[in-house]
């Protein structure tokens, strides 16, 4: 040792601890005001008052650290490591505050994310559930798996005393530019299944299923398999039974609009192609037919789609619409299973993996089925009635710019309901936003920012009904019919007479 | 749709778990004390680490007690960490430790040698979980 070096004791532990310390009250310190603040959803503040909680305890420990070192020299380096796995588990949390803290309510689709929450509450087990929304960079839609965070938390509990509980809440991250958006943000559906999936454990209940398609598929050579790639295949499995999983359950919730918005944000129109006979064309490696790690191919999942929709009642809706949306969908139930392929070949079982994937999932379908079941085992409401009843007339107010909370249909004032106003309003997004145009003076169909502008307000419209529906909901005197409301008869008891 | 942070939280969870057995092991060997749930932690490491190879134990839905095996990217970094002659050496010392089937240094000097691989799988669980600059 030369003179300069200091002995790694309880002075080193001390400087290292304090660095630690620092680090987690600067992050603690960016959600302590924003816990305070009103403009965060309830959900939200309570996942800032979590963190605040735990940097607290985290402190608390770090404090002591250095003087519960262990007496044996040879220990120390194992023993000072601990404060690395700590600090990493922090990193986890640090992503997470600027997303949340990000995500006010001026700066969620919080119309959107209640309306889905009200129809998420109707399923058991879910009555109480609230969503917690964070912002991200990347341009697509995460639920940030609570019970990783919670695991990740909870494990803290070996060295910090008393940390606190995680709040029940999910967790879902938007991209920070489509706040506003209606028809992108029907993808947080899809991000709540992956709650529901947790929560019904479906994972552990597919499991044997998993392991019986690659017995199946493997055959023989399964016994002699590779450990690590049988645990690589069981993880592909699990995790592409997820996503589908989340799919379903976004179809279920909010119908169709889920699987137009899934087309718009990754561009699958690109399959469509008018020189082939069939309308459309996917060769073997086109990126919609490629499974990734962690998500089987779009086409596989709009194929899916299309067998929910048929199932539930909508497909007879949908096939109505007339876009290439549609046509999409139409094309991706008939595309050949054989095209599907591993984005890494060389990977050992890719293909059996996929092929076993197949067979797993109409255990898929059953799992969401149970999982939907509302009080006294009735499966929750697709929503289709009311969009049957109210679908057209919700499409002349949009012609007429106007906010579709209240129509006026078979002599009565009635309050769609979100799921109605939701696909409508798409309906008439995908099929007739040219009847709007046409109605304003100077707007041109071919320039693409004259389209946007109308767009957005076609959105808004249907936004703002959505939003309307939660408040006329709950009106005295309304009457509910298939998830809709008939207003109230507001008329003073004597012109009813008249 | 689940992101990549998902696949990176289980490299933590990795080294949250060998932690856990670390810790307790450091405990014994400087105090030669078994505090807590001292020989469960001890039994779900040797559990886990041998649910790698029973192929009936990879589809089972509650083995997994602590995270070196349940999923693809912990196998593989345990995998990558140690040879398998080590992993066969973790489980060999924490049973000794374990069943305290030697004498009180022989199990101190086998808990300190497990400390020592679990330690390298802790690393290497943390070094693939950070962001790197």
């Amino acid at each position: 040792m030369t003179s300069e070096q200091r002995p790694l004791n309880e002075w080193a532990l001390e400087r290292d601890a304090g660095a630690l310390f620092s680090f987690v009250d600067s992050i603690c310190r960016h959600c302590h005001s924003a816990g305070e603040s009103p403009s965060y959803l309830k959900s939200s503040k309570k996942f800032f008052k979590y963190i605040n909680e735990l940097g607290d305890a985290t402190k608390e420990y770090l404090s002591t650290f250095p003087s519960k070192k262990p007496n044996e020299p040879r220990l120390y380096q194992y023993y000072r490591q601990r404060l690395e796995t700590i600090r990493s588990g922090w990193f986890e949390i640090h992503l997470l505050i600027k997303s949340a803290a990000d995500a006010d309510t001026l700066n969620v689709p919080y119309a959107l994310v209640e309306a889905f929450t009200r129809r998420l509450n109707r399923v058991q087990g879910f009555e109480d559930t609230t969503f917690a929304i964070f912002h991200i960079d990347e341009l697509n839609y995460w639920e940030i798996p609570a019970s990783e965070i919670k695991q990740t938390t909870d494990k803290f509990k070996r060295y910090i005393p008393d940390p606190p509980q995680f709040p029940n809440v999910g967790m879902i991250g938007i991209p920070y530019s489509q706040s506003s958006s209606l028809y992108l943000n029907c993808l947080i559906a899809h991000e709540m299944g992956h709650y529901v999936f947790e929560k019904r454990e479906v994972k552990e209940k597919l499991l044997p299923y998993i392991e019986a398609a690659l017995e199946d598929v493997i055959g023989k050579h399964f016994e002699a398999a590779n450990d690590v790639t049988l645990q690589w295949s069981k993880d592909r499995l699990a995790a592409w039974a997820e996503e589908l999983f989340c799919d379903l359950f976004a179809v279920w919730l909010i119908g169709p609009s889920y699987s137009f918005a899934y087309i718009e944000l990754f561009g699958l129109t690109a399959i469509l192609d008018p020189t082939d006979p069939s309308g459309f064309s996917v060769t073997t490696g086109a990126g919609s037919a490629i499974f990734s790690a962690e998500h089987p191919a779009d086409l596989l999942r709009l194929k899916q789609h299309v067998s929910l929709l048929q199932e539930l009642g909508w497909w007879g809706e949908v096939d109505e619409i007339k876009s290439h949306y549609v046509n999409v969908l139409r094309s991706s139930a008939k595309v050949n299973q054989d095209i599907f392929e591993y984005r890494h070949k060389e990977m050992p079982l890719a293909s059996e993996t996929i092929h076993a994937f197949l067979r797993l999932v109409p255990q898929v379908s059953i799992r969401l089925a149970d999982s939907m079941k509302g009080p006294g085992g009735r499966k929750l409401d697709t929503g289709l009635a009311s969009y049957v009843k109210f679908s057209a007339c919700i499409g002349q107010y949009l012609e007429r710019a106007v906010v579709p909370s209240t129509v006026f249909q078979e002599d009565e004032h009635w309050y769609p309901d979100d799921v109605a106003i939701l696909n409508a309003s798409m309906k008439f997004y995908l099929e007739s936003l040219e009847t709007l145009m046409d109605g304003i003076k100077g707007q041109k169909k071919f320039l693409a920012g004259h389209r946007s502008r109308w767009i957005k307000r076609v959105e808004a419209l249907a936004g703002k009904a959505i939003e309307d529906y939660q408040l006329l909901a709950g009106e005295t005197g309304a009457v509910r019919i298939d998830g809709s409301f008939k207003r109230a008869d507001l008329r003073s008891p004597e012109s009813a007479d008249l | 749709m689940s992101s990549e942070s998902e696949v990176r939280s289980r490299y933590l969870a990795l080294a949250l778990d060998a932690r856990k057995v670390i810790d307790a092991l450091i405990v014994f060997v400087d105090k030669g004390e078994r505090q807590g749930d001292f020989d469960q932690s001890l039994q779900d490491a040797v559990t886990s680490l041998q649910a790698v190879k029973e192929k009936k134990e990879i589809f089972s839905p509650s083995r997994n007690l602590l995270a070196f095996s349940e999923y693809y990217e912990q196998v593989r970094t345990v995998d990558e960490a140690l040879k398998p002659t080590e992993r066969e050496q973790i489980v060999e010392k924490l049973l000794t430790v374990k069943t305290q089937s030697a004498d009180l240094k022989k199990q101190q000097d086998d808990a300190f040698e497990a400390i020592k691989l679990l330690s390298t799988i802790e690393s290497r669980a943390l070094y693939y979980y950070r962001p790197q600059p």
